[in-house]
């Protein structure tokens, strides 16, 4: 679109559109979707229910729906991916990019040991020997932060909290060597605290190793907090690209603002709703997408969809970007503090 | 002729995207359809009186005036296989309503109530089902003298662990989801509970269940009057056609023991596959 | 001098698991004035949600007591019970999708409520449902929807009228808004300020997001493994955290400039105390 990414990038997406065919229905679900992450970057990748950053993410290693329109490029450590082979996206998944996701439980066989769990692949993409596996995966749940590695092998995952069995789908997802590691909403399911533990897991794996993070989550605060760069994504498109620290000072996209403004803080005396529910892209009718629930649309966002345009540093798609930039609107509801 | 046809096949097709495209199971509701049409309007369709012996004309082939030839003591064939639609079908109709109301009512209260009397009721439940169904309705038909009415009931008794197992699993995995919980909290009786909200949302599960023990119940009974301790001659009815007819087996004539075969063998078929798309249906309204 | 009870006074509560040797909730006490609203703050195992299950029936204490309006109401399940119960203190759950009956529509699910609980005529009752509906900014096209029509915060709005039909003097929100999206999680939070200002209902909010009951809470009790660590009003527990959990937490909260690390060693050294 407006920037090529940078030649360093271990993920680069340009221009995605991706549509889900069910029967004789199309629904599309991206929107010419740009994103890079460059070697060591932690990348945001921030969104709603229906957002499509799922999606997103789950394209970047080749788990596309069986039945989709898949259109533009995605390219992971030089490799394109909608072209690949079955053989070179097993490779990818298996040795250059790692997925976790949002409930470690359920991507646990709740019967095998975690020693064995880790072992496994290992042994079969690695050719390991048993005792070089194992040595391997203890020093794995080490690095991860696991007090008691030895013991944790030889532990069923119900005998692990939640926090400590998404430590272990880390150092699964570490085994690999991989060079990216793609983390769908990792501790949305976790306690707050253990949340910062998760979070200071990876920003230590980016500083020793130079691993590539992109972090895709609905939280906006946990995303500033984290990342160097944040995607903020509305119904299928990308609707800002900013520096966490910029995006956090001055959002640019309406969009980005209301989520600000929607999370309590304690240096906010009023939270401003916003109207209506968010969007699929398929639920979209022309226009901004955003435009029925923006509080400063104006007649030509209904009618065309904005180009993305570089204002101060920001990537923004909106028409009204180019003004000053947005302060937080008016209250949409009566909500005060009680 | 050709319009109707095309009429029909359309409406199939409109069931049938409503159940999923599931294209078996569209044949069978029409086959099933079409048993039912036929036992209601017997006297109609018949073409002799299904009764009427005439021992002269026994053991006859096909021919134009016995489209399925005749039966051992000369009566026609067609006009016995309509006739026998009608025991043939309300016979399992009576198994699966007994053990349906028998069986939900039981699984239900289990559920509910939960601690001992979830415990009593199971194993009153498991004891039944260690008991081959067949003979303990043997065992009860010899109690209570031989008859549709006797084996019905027997049955029904035979089926209800079926019903009432799987009640008791679908009511329990709903009693401790948040709706019920909510509804409790609210101070709602726990018969209107279960009345209005509990089961209008097993239903699905119970009627899948339902029609599959339909199949199984028709075979049984069909078994049953095969040796003798159902439907009571000279009364027309498949099993008991298919025992009539060993003999005429044996003389060359299969025609009066094979057709109510074939039709036992449709109905079971329909209804299993009705059962089973019913059942796939409620696991992708799951997902 | 008749000073007025408050909505909910709670005594020396108690809950054990596994014949007394998993302590869910630990002699706690604590009261919400009428027309207040308290805060229960803690992570997953504080005993927060065991606590809410007590208030509103769902779960009977080993020991302790529950007073609404100063007089205690007796526990066990009987239908009377629970209707007395009922019309006193009304639980609105997490997930607004499992808590409603996906075979009713969102008026029958009203109408229901009302018709056990009041017995209003056919002109107040219609007037009533309207209002109701108002109340949480629904219309009569979401009236005659299914659960499975509706989006999450509709579905919550829904939940939310269902819980006032019953007239109650104290709502209980278990974690009512964590799983709506943060644009539809501010709708509902001044959404409930809003009921609270006109009904003068009393609120317990039981989270894990210390932003959230910052923002409705006047009172906060934070909770660790069943117990309750810290109490007093919200804006200076959370402004001077006197307990080093309750400094934890508030440090746990991402922002800007956060030292995740730092938190986790703090984690680590607090967990090493207890």
């Amino acid at each position: 679109m407006t920037t090529a990414p940078p030649s360093t990038a271990m993920l680069a997406v340009e221009d995605l559109t991706l549509a889900v065919r069910r029967d004789e229905d199309v629904k599309p679900i991206l929107a010419s979707v740009s994103l890079s992450c460059a070697k060591g970057e932690i990348v945001g990748l921030v969104g709603e229910s229906g957002s499509g950053k799922s999606m997103t993410l789950r394209t970047a290693v080749g788990l596309t729906p069986a039945k989709a329109d898949i259109s533009g490029r995605v390219q992971v450590s030089g490799l394109d991916v909608l072209g690949a082979s079955g053989k070179e996206l097993s490779k990818l998944r298996s040795r250059t990019a790692s997925m976790i996701f949002q409930d470690p439980r359920a991507h646990i066989n709740p019967f095998q040991r975690i020693g064995t769990f880790l072992c496994e692949g290992l042994r079969i993409h690695q050719r390991m020997s048993k005792e070089e596996a194992a040595r391997k995966a203890t020093g794995l749940l080490d690095e991860v932060g696991l007090p008691d590695p030895a013991r944790h092998m030889r532990q069923y995952p119900h005998e692990l909290s939640g926090g400590m069995l998404q430590r272990v789908m880390i150092a699964a997802a570490l085994a690999s060597e991989p060079e990216l590691l793609l983390a769908d909403e990792p501790t949305t399911a976790l306690d707050v605290t253990t949340q910062a533990e998760i979070v200071s897991i990876l920003l230590r794996l980016r500083r020793d190793r130079g691993l590539s993070i992109v972090l895709v989550t609905h939280d906006l605060d946990l995303a500033v907090s984290a990342c160097d760069r944040i995607h903020v994504m509305y119904a299928g498109s990308i609707v800002e690209v900013a520096s966490a620290a910029e995006l956090a000072r001055a959002p640019q996209h309406p969009y980005t603002a209301a989520l600000f403004a929607a999370r309590p803080s304690p240096d906010r005396t009023e939270l401003k709703a916003v109207s209506g529910r968010p969007l699929g892209l398929y639920e979209v009718e022309g226009g901004c997408a955003f435009a029925p629930r923006c509080p400063k649309a104006i007649d030509l966002c209904q009618e065309t969809a904005p180009e993305t345009r570089l204002v101060d540093g920001h990537q923004v798609a909106c028409h009204l970007a180019s003004e000053p930039p947005v302060q937080p609107v008016g209250p949409l509801t009566k909500g005060e503090r009680p | 002729m050709a319009v109707m046809t095309e009429s029909a096949l359309v409406r199939r097709r409109g069931l049938g995207r409503r159940f999923g495209g599931n294209k078996a199971m569209t044949l069978s509701i029409g086959v099933l359809t079409l048993f039912v049409l036929v036992a209601l309007f017997a006297p109609w369709l018949a073409p002799h009186d299904p009764n009427a012996v005439s021992l002269a004309n026994s053991l006859q082939g096909t021919s134009a005036d016995h489209l399925l030839g005749t039966d051992q003591s000369g009566r026609d064939v067609l006009s016995r296989l309509i006739y026998g639609a009608r025991s043939s079908l309300l016979g399992p109709l009576g198994v699966v309503v007994g053990a349906t109301l028998l069986g939900v009512t039981i699984g239900v209260v289990a559920a509910w109530r939960g601690g001992w009397v979830d415990t009593a009721l199971s194993r009153a439940i498991e004891l039944i089902f260690a008991f081959p169904g067949v003979l303990l309705a043997i065992l009860l038909v010899s109690v209570l003298s031989a008859g549709l009415k006797a084996t019905v009931l027997a049955l029904a008794i035979a089926y209800t662990p079926y019903m009432a197992r799987m009640t008791r699993s679908a009511a329990l995995s709903e009693r401790h989801r948040p709706y019920i919980r909510a509804l409790e909290i609210q101070g709602f009786p726990a018969v209107s509970i279960i009345v209005r909200h509990l089961l209008p949302n097993i239903a699905p599960l119970v009627l899948a269940q339902a029609s599959l023990c339909f199949g199984y119940a028709m075979i049984d009974l069909a078994g049953l009057s095969f040796l003798g301790f159902g439907v009571q001659p000279p009364q027309a009815d498949w099993g008991a056609m298919i025992s009539e007819g060993q003999v005429a087996l044996l003389q060359g004539a299969p025609l009066s023991a094979l057709a109510p075969g074939v039709l036992i063998v449709c109905a079971v078929v329909g209804f299993s596959l009705i059962g089973e798309g019913v059942a796939d249906r409620i696991r992708r309204a799951d997902r | 001098m008749t000073a007025q009870h408050p909505v909910t006074r709670v005594e020396k509560l108690r809950r054990t698991y596994d014949h007394g040797k998993v302590v869910a909730v630990n002699d706690i006490s604590f009261e919400v004035p009428v027309g207040g609203s308290l805060g229960i703050v803690g992570e997953s195992g504080s005993g927060k949600t065991t606590t809410a299950k007590l208030i509103v029936g769902l779960e009977e204490p080993d020991s302790g007591r529950i007073f609404f309006d100063g007089q205690e109401i007796g526990t066990g399940s009987s239908r009377k019970l629970r209707r007395q119960r009922a019309r006193t203190v009304q639980l609105v759950f997490q997930d607004p999708y499992q808590s409603l009956d996906p075979r009713q529509t969102v008026g029958g699910a009203i109408d229901e409520v009302l018709r056990l609980h009041t017995e209003l005529s056919t002109s107040a009752f219609a007037k009533r449902r309207a209002e109701l509906l108002e109340q949480v900014g629904l219309g009569v096209r979401e009236a005659a929807a299914l659960p499975r029509e509706l989006s999450g915060g509709q579905r919550q709005r829904v939940a939310i009228a269902r819980a006032l039909a019953a007239n109650p003097r104290l709502l209980v929100l278990d974690e009512a808004v964590a799983a709506l999206d943060v644009s539809i999680q501010a709708q509902i939070l001044n959404l409930l300020s809003e009921i609270r200002r006109e009904t003068g209902v009393a609120l317990v909010f039981v989270s894990h997001d210390l932003e959230v009951v910052r923002w409705v809470a006047d009172d906060v009790v934070v909770m660790f493994r069943g117990s309750i660590i810290e109490s007093g009003p919200t804006a200076e527990v959370l402004q001077r955290p006197e307990h080093p959990y309750t400094r934890l937490l508030l440090s746990s909260v991402p922002r800007l400039g956060w030292d995740p690390a730092q938190v986790s060693q703090a984690r680590r050294e607090f967990l090493a105390t207890q």
